[in-house]
């Protein structure tokens, strides 16, 4: 095993598992990313339940008595507890009033902030759309998923197939953001139980179909 | 119904039958003249189709494999292939339908007296009895191939129970904006009355559209052939559906699973051709089955006319309708009947061939035998309440209904329809409305307002006689429930657990108003003074795979970010909790040396790590590690293990000064979230600390370059200067390795030079690759924990977890130098401070046995033959020349040069005590 010298590549937990499936995969900005997989012939091309890939994002952790204020610099208002809003370039999860996850570039202001860790590797997404991306959740999570309980920009921490996740509601999708190390467990969970449903593994060039820029929209904001 | 479109054929014991669109397998079966399906538990009678609705255990085969399958609610499909159970070599002709002859031999219980004398021949007994007992064989190939699966639902109403009742009850919680899921077990809503087209008479209008209304509401969830049965706390309701189990959580529950209906007790009840009127209905209008031949009809209400009615209309010769009642409960139109008469007995062996008629309260003398094939029973239905008393509510007996009900509920519960003893179809219809109505306002709980009881007359019972089963999973006879209260198991409980009753497959829907009743009267007690045994999950049998879901199949594994990397590397993986981690490379010896004399590479990602920011680490680690953090300088690195109050080691790890502000912790792999928690909880109590933890375990990775050559290749792919003066033992830097910011800890668990270096995770395959690349000229190798595990060994580094214990103080682990009791407050200080004045008990030490026999963890550690202590870790060490290790060994023994015993495959040998290393133990290759 050789390996050459070689400017730093970023790589997320997944990819191995990408390229055993016969996904491409490109070095985009750095990272290697899964840009797409071999389309199964019984695939709809569109309206389907799609499963995909998105650990190649900056994450940044806030925490302590600021993260109120770093939050509406990012936002523009407060986020409440357990709900996310559209930050410039990113999504800003409220976990406690003390704590906040950004996914996406916070910006190089937060980032030298002392309230500010760059988690970025701490946390992997993987981003479940589709008409029945509701079903394969209720397959793997006990938390009640209803729209009353959970609506778009709701956030909840809790367990999924048995793994502590970061699930978040957006309107055409759902994103579980988990520790890498559980990641490729979670992933083959749902993939799995997608299975009834037709879940189909897509490469990050679908992100733009099933995730909005910005994601969620100014709800949340408090 | 089954979607099939067209004819299929099965087999059932290899014979061929064909089943119609939609019918049952058991359906066919006895279009086919198949009247035999199964043969009894114990005494292996001849058994055939008795309730046809689900709730017996005679339709019960095995198919595809798969053994205990209701026939009669399974849809029938091509190329299934059917067993029967429980009879050698086949149906017609059981062998062990000897014990239906030996029964005398085989009261009740008699397996608890019988068979254990003498001794020896106990197994040869245990062999045969398991080989007879139980129902089914599991197929354990077609076993594992099935999925099963487990969902979670939420819904501010559940119904439970898709009939007349639980409709309206659906549609009135919808109706008041609740969401709504109706969990029914048949394929189609309607209750009994889908199968009872004389229930339906002027309303099938009604009928039809309350169904469709069910069906429209976009509120109302359906959950067809889905049984619930469980109610547990918080109204969690667990639910089956095929191979799933959905938890059903309820904000309000409304019961509404109506009755079952129940037999009569009486010599032959058990003989094919005995039947339930329901099961004739649903035979009749759903499997689109006739009954051939005579019937005679036993009833006390207008259901058994109705069902008589049904079978002449479908070609049966009704020879008799057998009325309890004085005048008859129905109208018979042309058809005989017989009043103030009940059945006293069947003949015929494999299938009915008469019934013996007599006065209801008469003498046996007044009978009369009637030849007939069929002999239907619709003597009234019991309220199918388990679920009721699961959830808490509270059952009694109601003497004028002849059956127990619900009249206090749970909190969240309603119960409507026959589940309270409502018959009348009409009053089902209101009760649910209510209910529907109560538990969309979300008031459900409190006292049962019943609507009157309307003409359910009691159910009569009839006199005793010879082997009249009142349970016919388990054989029980209503004499076999007579000798247990003779015997003393005279209460309900005790006598269902010595004779077994009501623990069969039909979990007492057939059997537990009969067995009450039969042990009342064998106590010369009521019903109420019997009262009911405990209702418990399951309800109805369930799979064992349904309970366990998929978790077998899905168990979470961790995987570190090189573990890619360690795959192809033909790394040999040890399970560490959920973490995968290289054992080796399939050379531990190799990789142990070749870090003594060159350089390795270890993975340590899953180490916990910290990083904690803020004015007051310096003083919260102060508190939380017994040791100095105070004035650790920026840029240094210190080990220290965390105790709990009771001066106990939760963990061990390191505490590293990065900036004056800011720290950076490792934890052991373990420990890692134990630890984060440990923390997060004494913050809590001083929320006026300016400090923020955040947890990086998964943001970084880590990996251990170790070994004299070490420095030069990390020199390599480094930009700073790495000099024992610039980069001591214990300092922490921040450097650029391979291109990546690096935290360096200059730390060595191994006992040589060494630098833990902390990267991004997602760049450590990066990183690793390039020190791999750098190390080669110098021969570098991976190596996994194995040779950690010894070379860690040679220089008694414990492993926290693995040579501590719940018990284990750092005095006695062999740390008091850790331990700083001068210093102010911390966690553990005042259990330490009484530890640290008290005569130890055992010491963790250091031992030293020649040769390379390895005592395995935890090998006894003996004086004068008395367990003194035990050994924790042992590995041949190569450096020693003799097998070491760490052992808790009486405090008298603790000092350098004692001799310990240690048992070792069974054998005694001799060990002596070193409390120093047993490699450098200057520490000069460490620091050098
Ligand atoms: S006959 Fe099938 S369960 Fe009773």
């Amino acid at each position: 095993m050789t390996s050459p010298k070689s400017a730093p590549t970023a790589r997320g937990p997944l990819v191995a598992w990408h390229r055993r499936a016969g996904g491409r995969i490109e070095t985009v900005e750095g990272w290697e990313i899964c840009v797409s997989h071999p389309v199964q012939p019984d695939a709809p091309r569109s309206g389907g339940n799609l499963l995909l890939d998105w650990s190649h994002r900056s994450v940044t952790e806030l925490g302590g008595p600021r993260v109120s204020e770093l939050v509406s610099g990012l936002v523009g208002a407060d986020v409440a507890v357990r709900r996310m809003a559209a930050a410039r370039s990113g999504i800003v999860c409220r976990l406690t009033p003390a704590r906040a996850i950004v996914f996406g570039d916070p910006g190089s202001g937060v980032l030298g902030d002392p309230a500010a860790v760059d988690v970025t590797g701490g946390w992997s997404t993987i981003v479940l759309a589709g008409p029945d991306a509701i079903n394969v959740l209720s397959l793997l999570s006990s938390a009640d998923l209803r729209t009353r309980a959970m609506p778009v920009a709701a956030v909840r921490q809790g367990p999924v197939a048995g793994i502590n996740t970061l699930l978040c509601h957006f309107a055409g999708h759902w994103e579980l953001h988990a520790c890498p190390d559980s990641i490729v467990s979670l992933w083959e969970a749902v993939l799995d139980e997608g299975q009834a449903y037709g879940l189909q593994v897509a490469g990050a060039e679908r992100l733009g179909e099933v995730v909005t820029v910005g994601g969620g929209g100014e709800e949340g904001t408090t | 119904m089954s979607s099939q479109e067209g004819p299929c054929t099965f087999t059932f014991d290899g014979r061929s039958i064909t089943a119609r669109p939609g019918q049952t397998i058991a359906g066919a079966l006895h279009q086919d003249g198949v009247h035999v399906v199964s043969r009894s538990f114990k005494y292996h009678r001849p058994r055939g189709l008795f309730c046809a609705t689900g709730r017996c255990p005679n339709c019960l085969c095995t198919v595809d494999g798969y053994p205990n399958v209701r026939t009669c609610v399974t849809p029938a499909s091509q190329g299934m292939a059917v067993r029967s159970q429980n009879a050698w070599p086949g149906l017609k002709w059981d062998v062990l339908s000897i014990f239906d002859r030996l029964h005398r031999f085989m009261p009740v219980g008699f397996y608890y007296r019988v068979m254990h004398k003498p001794r020896f021949l106990w197994p040869v007994f245990e062999a045969i009895v398991r080989r007879i007992a139980g129902l089914g064989r599991v197929d354990r190939q077609s076993g594992g191939s099935r999925r099963y699966d487990r969902q979670t639902l939420h819904s501010d109403v559940v119904v439970i129970g898709g009939g007349w009742a639980g409709m309206h009850a659906a549609i009135a919680a919808s109706r008041g904006g609740r969401d709504v899921t109706l969990v029914d077990d048949r394929e189609n809503l309607g209750g009994h009355v889908l199968f009872d087209p004389g229930a339906r008479v002027d309303r099938e209008t009604e009928f039809e559209s309350t169904v469709q209304a069910v069906l429209d509401d976009p509120r109302i969830r359906v959950l067809h052939r889905a049984t619930a049965f469980g109610c547990y706390e918080d109204r969690l309701v667990a639910v089956q559906t095929g191979d799933r189990m959905i938890r059903l959580r309820a904000g309000q529950v409304v019961v509404a699973t109506g009755g079952w209906e129940q037999p009569l007790v009486f010599p032959g009840n058990d003989r094919p051709g005995v039947m339930l009127a329901g099961g004739v209905q649903k035979m009749l209008w759903q499997d689109g089955c006739l009954f051939p031949g005579d019937a005679v009809v036993v009833t006390d209400n207008q259901n058994g006319y109705r069902v008589a009615h049904s079978l002449a209309a479908c070609g049966t010769r009704v020879v008799a309708i057998v009325d309890h009642n004085a005048t008859p409960a129905g109208d018979p139109g042309d058809l005989p009947v017989w009043t103030g008469q009940t059945i006293h007995s069947v003949r015929g062996h494999r299938h009915v061939t008469s019934a013996v008629i007599g006065p209801l309260e008469g003498a046996s003398s007044a009978t009369e035998s009637i030849s007939c094939r069929w002999v239907v029973q619709a003597v009234g239905f019991t309220t199918a309440s388990g679920l009721l008393a699961q959830a808490g509510c509270r059952l009694v007996y109601d003497e004028s209904r002849d059956l127990f009900r619900a009249d206090q509920l749970a909190d969240g519960f309603r119960a409507a329809g026959s589940v309270n003893g409502t018959f009348d179809i009409d009053a089902c219809a209101r009760e649910g409305r209510l209910a529907g109505e109560v538990a969309a306002a979300g008031e459900g709980g409190g006292t049962v307002d019943l609507i009157p009881a309307e003409t359910s007359p009691p159910v009569r019972r009839p006199p005793d006689g010879k082997k009249a089963f009142v349970c016919l999973c388990e054989d029980v006879t209503d004499k076999d429930l007579f000798d247990a209260v003779a015997e003393g198991f005279a209460n309900i409980e005790t006598l269902k657990r010595y004779s077994t009753v009501c623990m069969g497959p039909c979990q007492g829907k057939m059997c537990q108003s009969s067995s009450i009743a039969a042990c009342a009267r064998a106590n010369g007690v009521t019903i109420s003074e019997t009262g009911r045994t405990t209702a418990r999950p399951p309800e109805q049998p369930v799979p064992l795979g349904v309970l366990a879901g998929r978790a077998p199949h899905r168990h979470l594994i961790r995987r570190s970010a090189l573990h890619d990397w360690h795959v192809e590397a033909g790394a040999v993986f040890l399970d560490s909790g959920a973490w995968k981690r290289p054992e080796s490379y399939g050379d531990p010896a190799a990789e142990y040396q070749v870090v003594r004399e060159g350089v390795g590479l270890i993975d340590v990602s899953t180490l916990g790590k910290l990083e904690l920011r803020g004015r007051d680490v310096a003083e919260f680690l102060e508190f939380v590690y017994p040791n100095r953090f105070a004035k650790l300088k920026v840029g240094r690195v210190r080990y220290g293990v965390v105790c709990d109050e009771a001066g106990i080691i939760l963990d061990d790890g390191t505490i590293a000064r990065l900036e004056e502000d800011r720290w950076f912790l490792t934890t052991t792999t373990g420990n890692a979230d134990g630890v984060d928690s440990w923390f997060r909880w004494w913050l809590a109590t001083r929320p006026g600390w300016d400090i923020r933890l955040t947890n990086v375990s998964g943001a970084t990775a880590a990996m251990n370059l170790a070994g004299p050559r070490s420095r030069q290749v990390l020199a390599a792919v480094c930009d700073g200067d790495l000099s024992t003066e610039a980069v001591p033992y214990l300092a922490a830097s921040q450097l650029t390795v391979a291109g990546v910011p690096a935290t360096v800890l200059r730390i060595g668990f191994v006992g040589e030079l060494g630098y833990e270096i902390h990267v991004p995770s997602q760049l450590a395959e990066h990183v690793w690759c390039e020190l791999m690349a750098a190390g080669a000229a110098s021969g570098i190798r991976p190596f996994g924990i194995e040779a950690q595990r010894r070379l860690r060994l040679d220089k008694q580094h414990l492993l926290a977890g693995q040579d501590t214990d719940a018990l284990s103080n750092p005095f006695d682990a062999g740390l008091p130098w850790i331990v700083k009791l001068d210093k102010p407050d911390f966690v553990g200080r005042s259990a330490l401070q009484r530890a640290e004045g008290r005569e130890p008990g055992q010491q963790l030490v250091g031992f030293r046995l020649e040769g390379d026999r390895v005592p395995p963890e935890p090998s006894l550690v003996l004086v004068d033959g008395r367990l003194e202590g035990r050994v924790t870790s042992a590995r041949y060490s190569p450096v020693a020349g003799a097998t070491v290790g760490l052992a808790w060994v009486p405090a008298e023994l603790a000092s350098n040069g004692q001799q310990i015993t240690i048992q070792l495959d069974g054998q005694l040998v001799n060990a002596v005590v070193q409390r120093e290393p047993f490699y450098d133990p200057e520490g000069a290759r460490l620091k050098s």
